[in-house]
């Protein structure tokens, strides 16, 4: 019946949706709670240099990675006034995020899907570093 | 569930007519350099314009292969949301246009290694 197998893939689709917003939100709200961002940071800051990326630039760029670019919005334009980030830095912090954030809540959702979750992390990681480095070097000083 | 149930519904409604069908051999071949069906630039359109749940709508439809499933997340995971994205970077006062192009030229190159590599990898 067609009707049967709209309303069986929608509730599949669903019940799946719910549980990993659920998840997903737990996890962020632990990560705030426990202040998982600054803790992370000291360890963060010098192992990114090689992008180009000043200690400042951490903060922000956790944000986004974890809370994503239209939800972290708000806190990243927030810490990057409040870092007092240049125009390179946040060019930087932006070209990551671009590659690679929401680390929790899109890679849930493809999750959910059936995805691999070792493809829907690694690679992204990987080519976002890779494109920031390439981002920092071609980039003409102006 | 906002957006996904509005478009999984009328996905689901349109495969039952040709309109589905013409669209994806219109777009077959240029999904064809992806590895992926003709389908699936529904998922890759929606994606980049609305956002990842309009795509998350329509995936389940599409049967795909595991192999297949991963491109497409990593094209979209990469290039997705452009229009409320694209405005985030406005706002920080960054060069919005060109981190626009780079997300789809990237998600463009993972669709094609992906693809040649599909023929390598025992999945």
């Amino acid at each position: 019946m067609v009707v049967q197998r709209y309303l069986l893939g929608l509730l599949n689709l669903g019940w799946k949706i719910f549980a990993i917003l659920f998840v997903i939100f737990l996890i962020l709200e632990l990560v705030e709670r426990f202040g998982l961002l600054t803790k992370g940071y000291k360890k963060i800051a010098p192992r990114i240099r090689f992008l180009g990326l000043s200690e400042e630039a951490v903060a922000p760029l956790l944000a986004g990675i974890f809370f994503g670019i239209i939800y972290g919005a708000g806190v990243i334009a927030d810490l990057i006034k409040k870092q007092g980030l240049d125009k390179k830095q946040v060019l930087l912090v932006s070209v990551f995020l671009g590659m690679c954030h929401a680390i929790v809540e899109d890679t849930g959702l493809f999750l959910v899907l059936g995805a691999n979750i070792f493809w829907l992390t690694i690679p992204r990681l990987i080519i976002a570093l890779g494109v920031t480095f390439l981002t920092n070097k071609l980039r003409k000083d102006r | 569930m906002k957006i996904i149930l509005p478009v999984y519904s009328l996905i689901f409604f349109l495969s039952y007519t040709p309109a589905i069908k013409f669209l994806a051999d219109l777009l077959k071949p240029a999904m064809k350099i992806f590895g992926l069906p003709g389908e699936c630039a529904l998922a890759l359109i929606l994606g980049n314009f609305i956002n990842l749940y309009a795509a998350i709508g329509v995936i389940p439809l599409l049967n795909l292969t595991p192999w297949q499933m991963t491109t497409l997340a990593l094209m979209l995971l990469t290039s997705h949301s452009q229009i409320m994205e694209t405005s985030v970077y406005f706002k920080l006062k960054t060069n919005a246009l060109f981190l626009l192009l780079l997300r789809l030229s990237v998600a463009l190159l993972i669709g094609l290694t992906l693809s040649a590599l599909s023929g390598l990898i025992k999945w």
